[in-house]
């Protein structure tokens, strides 16, 4: 052996031929290695950067349907509101029209009376040759003065209603509302069209995006516990379709006061917490009040006629400078006065100067209103997927019971104190006059009663009220487009994260093929796995940015009796859904409910493991 | 001086024994080519080591390329979304592979070696828990914009750059790297003491709206 060695070292020795081909063998092996791993390292990283590009913009194109889906419920909603809110109007033009003229006819028609009336006592008084009382006369002449000129105003306040009366005529001739009822159907077809259409082109989609990327991609619903092996998860828009949505509110019919004089004193109640229609509620109501501004302006000349005529009318019901003649006798006087002031008082009790124009129409407009609410409240519609009944939170109801409270205790007092007020006044009044006290006396002393009174029923019946709504209030569910936050807002403001999971949230995944493959230089010198495709994964999600805006979700208040309305598909604030890639914190349970999905991470030898998932997912 | 050697071996006697055979082996030029061969050697070593070292520092700045793309596809979601922490993970998690291991275990590297062996994702060596120690010492990870708030701000272009001390490792031909102008140095990164090099790789993305951006009245980022 050491002699075989030795012989080799002396051949070596001898012979030199061939030093610098193991050099060069050598040389080249390194070379190819250091070729190979730099090949390898920019092979991996541009497969890897393709492939979530792939599954990047997949992702995100799916869920952009979602979005703009969202957006068109939401747009069509409005339009729906729109229409309604152009029935509500022609609804109540033809109230407004009958009220404008019966008001503006009768006043006419007493005005005509009393000048009849008026004309023929002055006739009397002609030929009646026994003496006037000097009372009767001058208010018989006040009335003969003013009355022709009250009667000229208000034939001019019919001039000047005209234009509401053909405008709103003419409406009602050119859009029956029974065409906008139908219209609105027609809108709510397409929508149930658009909503079932949106899974399928998300679907369709996934065809074409698989060929340009070359690379199998799956889209998952987080949500979807349903989803299917083999088929890629049929994603739906965030929406639902719901019926018979009016909320019956609280009624509580009224309470029995004691009262020492009267044995019990009845305070009226109410009904208090109605919601009719929620999921359109909102835009519904502010569009009408915008819309309705274009025939209020028509009905603005007659209210601001009567405002005009009221500064001088007290003018011309004034007691004229030499109304007592030469006469210095103070009972003749007081009755001329007293005579003046009835014809003055008459005058006012007709309420001639007060405007009511504008005050009519809005009445018709918030009644139709009231009734295109309930009447949309019983038709099917498009609301939000989370829509639903839910018991208020328990951080916000103090607030909300202080707040209903004061609600319902304000228009209980305020309704019942003036009808208590007047009762007794005129009770204590007529008593008073009855026992002979003068008048002078006995209207302080009656109004003081009936202040007193008033004020302590009105009170303990308000309390009393107020105290069972706001209960009522409290403890029963509400109508919240999501699930109302469990600590007090803002921090809790926007979907919970179970909700975007569940139905705003998109995860899409990217498994190269034999196209787009690692091909990987030296396998076994860089003991890599070649044979095992590569996979990716991207999350992508609907939001909505008006979530943090003041005028809708930031806004929101559950503290209040008036809870949030509905804004997220039926306003402006609803028009505003974006798409979005997102952290991917929907991969576990995407893993857990899809199977095609959970294929994917298989065929790549990914193990899922949901207590380690979260170590690992860093995009 | 050859010739004279040749003629000294041929005039003279041959002696005997092993001194004879000394002479002879002196006197002969057999193996005279190692000679040079073993000269050469070293500075032919030197400069494969030289090739090698940067074929190296080629593979890492491509892997830390890669690093600063996954930081950035991190950044693009993490960051309005309120973990700015995966960021760095990122290009931590990418460049464990192409550090030398730790003296020390960090416990997030152990966390993410038990999280990658357990989801059975790529081929994990024993030792990815020091690399990564390693790898958060070496790793440093910034982007534009850095104390702004992204989770109430509109999508924006970022640049996400990926610092990485790079662990010289062929002997010799990491002083040929250094320099007044070098980023190379000597000093201790992660426990590991010896000659870095800073390679830094910086990649541009645009970032996720946050979910949080205030609007206008019109509904657009305000």
């Amino acid at each position: 052996m050491s002699r075989l060695f030795q012989r080799s070292i002396l051949r070596l020795h001898r012979n030199d031929s061939g030093n610098i081909g193991i050099l060069l063998l050598l040389t080249i092996w390194a070379l190819v290695a250091m070729i190979g791993m730099v090949w390898n390292a920019a092979e991996f990283a541009t497969r890897k950067q393709h492939a979530q590009l792939a599954v990047d913009s997949s992702a995100h194109s799916a869920i952009e349907w979602s979005s703009r889906t969202t957006n068109l419920i939401s747009a069509s909603n409005m339009l729906i509101g729109e229409n309604a809110s152009a029935e509500s109007i022609l609804r109540a033009i033809p109230p407004t029209i009958n009220g404008l003229t019966s008001r503006l006819n009768r006043e006419i028609q007493d005005i005509n009376r009393l000048l009849g009336q008026s004309q023929q006592t002055q006739t009397q008084n002609q030929n009646n040759p026994n003496p006037i009382d000097p009372g009767a006369e001058a208010r018989l002449s006040l009335l003969l003065r003013v009355l022709p000129q009250l009667l000229a105003e208000l034939k001019t306040e019919q001039a000047l209603a005209q234009p509401f009366i053909l405008t709103g005529s003419a409406g009602l001739s050119i859009t029956p509302a029974t065409e906008l009822a139908r219209r609105r159907g027609e809108i709510f077809e397409y929508q149930q069209e658009i909503v079932a259409l949106t899974p399928g082109v998300i679907e369709e989609q996934r065809a074409p995006l698989e060929k340009f990327y070359k690379c199998d991609l799956t889209f998952a619903n987080p949500g979807d516990v349903n989803a299917v092996s083999g088929q890629s998860d049929r994603f739906s828009p965030p929406v639902k379709e719901v019926n018979q949505v009016n909320v019956e509110g609280v009624q509580m019919p009224g309470t029995a006061i004691p009262d020492p004089d009267d044995g019990d004193v009845w305070v009226n109640g109410g009904t208090w917490g109605w919601i009719n229609d929620p999921p359109l509620r909102r835009f519904l109501v502010d569009r009408t009040w915008r819309d309705q501004k274009g025939l209020e302006a028509l009905l603005k000349p007659v209210d601001d006629e009567r405002r005009e005529f009221s500064q001088w009318v007290e003018q011309l019901l004034r007691i004229p400078p030499n109304a007592w003649g030469p006469s210095t006798d103070p009972t003749i006087i007081q009755a001329i006065t007293n005579g003046f002031n009835s014809a003055a008082d008459q005058v006012r009790r007709m309420h001639l100067v007060e405007p009511f124009a504008i005050d009519l129409w809005h009445n018709s407009v918030w009644s139709a209103l009231d009734a295109m609410l309930r009447e949309l409240g019983n038709t099917p519609q498009i609301a939000f997927v989370t829509y639903d009944r839910y018991p208020v939170p328990e951080w916000a109801k103090a607030g909300m019971y202080q707040d209903a409270y004061n609600y319902v205790y304000n228009d209980v007092y305020g309704r019942n104190h003036n009808r208590l007020w007047w009762r007794r006044y005129h009770e204590v009044l007529n008593q008073l006059l009855k026992q002979k006290v003068p008048q002078g006396q006995a209207v302080p002393q009656a109004r003081a009663k009936a202040d007193e009174f008033a004020t302590r029923i009105a009170t303990a019946g308000a309390i009393i009220i107020a105290t069972d709504a706001a209960t009522q209030w409290i403890n029963r569910t509400w109508p919240y487009e999501m699930e109302p936050p469990q600590s007090p807002m803002p921090p809790a403001v926007g979907p919970k994260k179970e909700d975007r999971i569940q139905y705003l949230t998109l995860v899409g995944a990217a498994k190269t093929t034999d196209d787009t493959k690692v091909r990987i230089t030296l396998p076994r010198l860089f003991n890599a796995a070649p044979d095992k495709p590569m996979v990716v994964f991207a999350q992508a999600e609907n939001f909505n940015w008006m979530e943090f805006n003041g005028s809708y979700g930031a806004g929101d208040r559950y503290d209040r009796h008036d809870p949030p309305a509905p804004w997220r598909v039926s306003t402006i604030g609803g028009w505003n859904w974006q798409s979005r890639l997102s952290l991917s914190d929907a991969i576990g349970p995407a893993l857990e409910n899809n199977p095609q999905l959970r294929s994917f991470f298989d065929d790549a030898g990914v193990r899922y493991d949901p207590e380690v998932i979260d170590e690992i997912t860093l995009h | 001086m050859a010739e004279q050697c040749r003629q000294i071996s041929t005039t003279a006697r041959p002696a005997k024994g092993r001194l004879a055979r000394i002479i002879a082996a002196i006197h002969s030029d057999e193996g005279a080519a190692a000679i040079p061969f073993m000269i050469a050697l070293p500075i032919f070593i030197t400069i494969v080591g030289i090739f090698v070292q940067y074929a190296l520092l080629i593979n890492a700045k491509v892997m830390v390329q890669q690093a600063a793309d996954l930081a950035a596809r991190a950044a693009a979601t993490s960051l309005p979304d309120e973990h700015p922490e995966n960021v760095l993970k990122a290009a931590r998690m990418s460049l464990a592979m192409l550090s030398p291991q730790s003296s020390q275990t960090n416990p997030e590297g152990s966390a993410v070696y038990e999280a990658l062996v357990r989801s059975n994702a790529d081929p994990v060596p024993p030792t990815f828990a020091q690399r990564y120690t390693y790898a958060m010492d070496a790793t440093k990870v910034s982007w534009t914009h850095q104390n702004a708030s992204f989770v109430d701000h509109k999508g924006q272009l970022i640049d996400v750059t990926v610092e990485y001390k790079f662990y010289l490792t062929v002997p010799g031909a990491m002083r040929l790297l250094s320099g007044p102008r070098s980023p190379a140095f000597q000093g201790t990164v992660g426990g590991v003491s010896g000659r870095f090099y800073t390679i830094t790789a910086t990649s541009q993305v645009q970032t996720s709206h946050g979910r949080k951006t205030g609007t206008d009245g019109a509904g657009w980022p305000g």
